[in-house]
């Protein structure tokens, strides 16, 4: 008796203590079942628990990601536990290892380090546990799908659309991730390739701001006085573009800089509209969170589903702002372009 | 006695040398950096930083660490931010954020001096809630704000002198003054130095703790405000690991984690030396990787020095 | 007989400067060598260079007749020589046996052997007829028996020749007792004791020989048997101290501080005295009988459970320093370096430390010229040894480390002064000084409460005196032909049986 307690209230310190919290979207079954438009929504049978850990939740991206992925528990009726990971793979190893011992139906990973996840999926694999992924596919372990947004296709769609805004002459600044995270590392190296096939265009500097506005501005002031020649800033995410855009507005440059983020906050495609911030590479979190519950639902009902998704990535400039709300969120069920691909 | 001397006057200077000599290098290594443009820059980057270290110095002399200030950074942003983006009351909203950061202070100080528990615990628990409850109720998402007179504040210039240096000198001239010429600086020395003296020479230590820890967070406060401003947005996710810079910026100022010594200009000199450092990097378009190890290098190198130099006054009496 | 160690003719400088002048002197198996000497007088250099702490500039050292080589502790430990420190080296979260074997734990394959370490260290104890319990945590004992465990140490390490740094200096009367039985234990053991320590009177009952060192030279060596006491305060001090207790002679007046009743229900019981303008009294006790909480309540550090404290003749509750030193009373600690200073701070910024200290013009804000003629003032007056008062009292001696504790005190200009063993660990020359100090408070009427378990001092100072037994005031009585005897009768009990 007395272990148990000590149990519980260790769990209880354990989960008080993950300073990034716990989002839990509980619902009743859903009512409205077998809608025949379209695509069928798959009814759980019976209540699955779902475990779904990410990077981070202090960030707008993977927030938005967590509401997809509460949109599609909540439709689906299925009970979804989501963490954030603080950037650090240790503290997901643990959580995927928790999400194991709580009996979860399915996992859903979406990693910092593709290598040192893999001994938990591992785990999860040896109790039997089908694991789903997001982004990045881990080096080892079974999965069962991955949904995959591709970092250096992202990357390279940046820098080609870049190049087509300079018409393919002049000069830009990389601003670049967490260089320890893979995803950083991808689309920097993706950018870069891109660019390195217009030989009339030179990357001045890259450099990073560790995804952080306050960071990024204060980069960019240093490098707006390295460089009197700047045409471009690509950014690794949006915050990181809107505090450049900050620095070249200080700097009254705003005309001559043409800066582009990565992900589509809201707050960059308002910086799109009153034309602070010249585009954003659209990488719908929410679609992602979404395609994923989505897709292990299905699998836990019995569906066959493939085992890559292919999520797509829209660069969203002044052309398409008024359709920025279809392409990162667009969740109805004739948008559903994922099941092409079962 | 004469050689003491001498050394005591090295250390008194040795930041200073320091700063000098990386200044000295960035002038030979590029020509972008004695630019008024860059030093402006310099000089409003640091600001931010310094001023959060004056409050870190405070509590570090009186024997404490406060790992909190990121977190009220953040706090206080939000705050302050919010107000502004619903009632446009600019002056309303800086006494919020303001009044914040004296709260979380007044909670850190009085739980400290009354309860005798590690201020590395206490500050490190309330950087948990603080932040814990900006991301909740802002859902991480930054608010962003279009009000031209607060933008003043973080980003405006009186001639070619940034605002939040102007900030950040006042207080520094205020924080010295505190600190070397009344009772209250002599008493947090004295804390920090022996809290047990303190006590039987009739301090109120309980009083004194509180109030540095309360001024501390109001710094971070004001520090928050003026990124805030800035920015021109509330950012959540802001000051995450500023703590780190403040207690760099202290300890190269010559402070001792054992408390009892310090100094607010040689804060000052150390929060300079790590905004130089890091415009260097950039002016010099040093790979990230290598940003991290040339930053830890510079600031073990400048502890080590100040070590060196207090082993010779050491040797010398 | 042969000696154990022989000194020859050993120099040792510092930048020139002469710390140990050709000293020769040789300790033989079985006996007690007192070495006395004021601070500075070269004791602690002769007897780091004898543990190898120190390199010497010339002489030799011979063990067993054997020239020895002693460059380091190491050397030293192998070389039989041990050292125990005022400050112990002791781990106070560790059990008795685990620091004796602390280094040199027996193992059993990779598991330390607690059992073994645990046999051999409570033979070691029994050895010296001490009932100690091996398991027991250092941090639970009393410093009287950390003391004896560090000794025990020692032995266990083979050491031949054991030196002593003031080792009374924290106990009470009956572990002083117990000690110097050990210490005769030892000496019929064979070893070789080598005991340093300001206080004159326990040198005549334990040593067989007595040094004296004088500015780094050995001025005399003698025999305690035909030597009288103030022939080596003379030695010591190179002059006759004519007045060791410079009392004069002061009226006494009105009734400054009266104390009903006070009870703290742990150290101290029903406590009633009362002490006037240019008096002072004399509390006597052995370490512990509950003199130094008595202090610390009247001072407000701790809190009382029952009874009045009135001054000038109004009932008042002390319960913060800040409120007593607002009354007019003012505290001397026991422990300088814990409760008295803060000694990263200058002379200056140590005198001026209080918040009644008379350093501002405006309030809150230091004048540096105040405080400047405050400390400038209190070093001429007290006679306090220092370059300047910008000079950090880490530096100081003990006895002017002292001196400006004394000076922050009276620097409130209190009118009771509570001085708990205000001369501890001070040499002759401050310590005179010290007590001068005292007189000239008696001369401005205040009225002095002395705390101190050197009963000369008490007889020399009071005009009247307290003891405390087990944390009673048993007796008091008027300073007239008291003798030592007197007050320690009543100081251990000793009352209750003749």
């Amino acid at each position: 008796m007395k272990k148990k307690v000590l149990c519980s209230l260790l769990a209880v310190m354990l989960t008080v203590s993950c300073t990034s919290g716990i989002y839990a979207a509980e619902e009743e079954e859903s009512a409205e079942t077998g809608e025949e438009t379209g695509a069928e929504m798959p009814a759980a049978k019976e209540e699955f628990v779902l475990g779904y850990t990410c990077p981070t939740l202090n960030n707008p991206f993977f927030v938005g990601m967590m509401e997809g992925a509460e949109k599609a528990a909540e439709e689906r009726g299925v009970t979804l536990t989501m963490l954030g990971g603080d950037n650090d793979v240790t503290k997901q190893v643990q959580q995927v290892e928790d999400f194991i011992s709580q009996g979860m139906d399915a996992i859903i990973v979406q990693t910092v380090d593709t290598t040192g996840i893999v001994t938990a999926i591992e785990s999860a694999n040896d109790a039997g546990i089908p694991v789903f992924t997001t982004a990045e596919l881990p080096t080892g372990g079974d999965i069962q799908c991955a949904i995959s947004f591709d970092s250096y296709e992202s990357g390279y769609n940046g820098g080609t659309y870049i190049a087509g805004v300079l018409e393919e002459k002049g000069t830009v600044i990389e601003l670049q991730g967490v260089m320890g995270q893979e995803t950083s590392r991808e689309k920097s190296r993706g950018f870069q390739e891109a660019i390195a096939e217009y030989p009339d265009i030179e990357i001045l500097a890259s450099q990073t701001a560790n995804y952080d506005r306050a960071e990024a501005m204060t980069v960019m002031e240093n490098l707006l006085q390295s460089f009197d020649n700047i045409d471009a800033v690509y950014a690794a995410n949006d915050e990181m573009a809107l505090g450049a855009a900050q620095a070249i507005e200080a700097a009254g440059k705003s005309d001559d800089i043409f800066v582009m983020g990565n992900d589509g906050t809201d707050e960059a495609l308002e910086a799109i509209a009153d034309g602070t911030l010249g585009a954003t590479n659209g990488t719908p979190g929410y679609i992602q969170g979404y395609i994923a519950v989505d897709v292990a639902v299905r699998y836990l009902n019995g569906e066959e589903v493939p085992s890559v998704i292919n999520e797509k990535n829209t660069v969203i400039d002044e052309s398409n702002l008024s359709q920025a709300d279809q392409i990162l969120k667009a969740v109805s069920p004739e948008d559903w372009y994922w099941l092409d691909q079962f | 006695m004469d050689k003491r001397k001498f050394w005591i006057i090295a250390r008194k200077y040795a930041t200073f040398a320091i700063l000098c000599l990386i200044v000295a290098a960035m002038f030979f290594l590029t020509d972008r950096f004695f630019t008024a443009n860059n030093l402006s820059n310099v000089g409003r980057q640091v600001s931010m930083n310094a001023i959060l270290s004056v409050g870190m110095t405070m509590v570090i002399i009186s024997g404490g660490i406060d790992l909190s200030v990121g977190a009220i950074v953040a706090m206080s942003g939000v705050v302050c931010a919010e107000i502004i983006s619903k009632t446009g009351q600019v002056v309303l909203a800086i006494l919020a954020a303001l009044l914040i950061g004296i709260l979380v202070g007044f909670i850190n100080g009085i739980l400290i001096a009354k309860t005798q528990i590690a201020p590395f615990i206490i500050t490190l628990s309330s950087c948990s809630i603080c932040s814990g409850i900006v991301q909740a109720s802002t859902m991480a998402m930054p608010i962003p704000l279009d009000n031209e007179g607060f933008k003043v504040l973080g980003q405006g210039s009186l001639a070619i002198i940034p605002i939040p240096f102007l900030v950040m000198l006042f207080i520094f001239i205020l924080a010295a003054f505190l600190m070397n010429r009344t009772k209250f600086g002599r008493y947090v020395y004295a804390i920090g130095g022996n809290e047990k003296a303190s006590i039987v020479a009739g301090i109120q230590v309980i009083k004194i703790k509180t109030m540095v820890y309360v001024l501390c967070g109001f710094l971070a406060a004001l520090a928050g405000v003026i990124y805030t401003s800035r920015l021109s947005s509330g950012t959540p996710s802001l000051g995450e690991g500023y703590e780190m810079d403040a207690i760099t910026a202290a300890v190269i100022g010559g402070a001792s984690l054992s408390g009892g010594s310090g100094g607010i200009w040689g804060t000052l000199i150390g929060a300079i030396i790590i905004g130089v450092i890091k415009n260097a990097l950039n002016l010099l378009q040093v790979n990230s990787y290598y940003q991290d190890i040339v930053t830890g290098a510079v600031v073990l190198a400048a502890v080590l020095f100040d070590r060196f130099i207090q082993t010779r006054v050491n040797e010398e009496s | 007989m042969d000696a154990i160690m022989k000194v020859q003719h050993v120099s040792k400088s510092f930048m020139n400067n002469n710390v140990l002048k050709d000293i020769s002197l040789e300790l033989y198996s079985g006996e007690c060598l007192a070495l006395v000497g004021e601070n500075g007088a070269g004791k602690s250099t002769l007897m780091k260079i004898i543990t190898g702490i120190y390199k010497k500039d010339e002489g030799e050292i011979e063990i067993h007749g054997r020239k020895t080589e002693i460059n380091s502790p190491i050397d030293a430990q192998r070389a039989g020589i041990a050292i125990i420190h005022q400050e112990l080296n002791l781990i106070s979260n560790l059990s008795v046996a685990q620091n004796i074997f602390l280094g040199r734990e027996k193992q059993r394959h990779v598991q330390i052997d607690e059992k073994t370490i645990y046999k051999e260290t409570k033979s070691l104890l029994t050895k010296l007829g001490l009932d100690l319990d091996p398991n027991q945590r250092i941090g639970s004992l009393s410093v009287a028996e950390q003391q004896i465990v560090e000794i025990v140490k020692m032995l266990s390490q083979n050491a031949e020749i054991i030196i002593m740094d003031e080792p009374t200096a924290a106990l009470s009367a009956e572990e002083t007792e117990r000690l110097f039985s050990i210490i005769k234990d030892l000496k019929k053991q064979g070893k070789g004791i080598i005991y340093i320590s300001h206080r004159l009177e326990e040198i005549f009952q334990i040593a067989e020989r007595i040094c004296v060192l004088r500015d780094g030279k050995l001025i005399a060596q003698c025999d305690p048997q035909n030597t009288r006491i103030d022939k080596i305060i003379e030695w010591m001090v190179g002059q006759t101290i004519e007045n060791y207790y410079p009392k004069t002679t002061h009226t006494i007046g009105n009734v400054k501080m009266e104390i009903k009743h006070l009870t703290d229900e742990k150290n101290f019981f029903d406590i009633n005295f009362e002490v006037r303008e240019g008096e002072v009294y004399g509390i006597a006790g052995l370490v512990g009988a509950g003199q130094s909480d008595l202090a610390r309540c009247l001072y407000g550090l701790n809190s009382v459970k029952s009874g009045e404290i009135w001054v000038n003749g109004k009932k008042v509750t002390v319960n913060s320093p800040g409120k007593s030193i607002s009354y007019g009373i003012g505290l001397v600690t026991e422990n300088r370096k814990e409760e008295g200073l803060v000694l990263s701070m200058k002379i200056k910024e140590n005198v001026g430390l209080s918040p009644w200290s008379p350093i501002c013009k405006i309030k809150g804000i230091i004048s540096a010229m105040l405080e400047d003629a405050l400390s400038r003032e209190s070093v001429k007056k007290y006679s306090i040894k220092a370059d300047s008062v910008n000079q950090e009292v880490v530096l100081l001696s003990g006895g002017n480390q002292q001196k400006v504790v004394l000076a922050k005190v009276l620097s409130t200009n209190p009118q009771i002064v509570l001085l708990c063993e205000p001369t501890r660990g001070v040499d002759v020359n401050g310590k005179v000084d010290i007590y001068k100090i005292i007189d000239q408070l008696l001369e401005k009427k205040t009225a002095v409460i002395l705390i101190s378990s050197e009963i000369a001092e008490i007889i020399g100072m009071s005009d009247r005196i307290g003891i405390l037994y087990k944390g009673r005031l048993v007796k008091e009585m008027k300073n007239e032909n008291v003798t030592q005897e007197d007050i320690m009768v009543y100081a251990t009990g000793g009352y209750q049986h003749g």
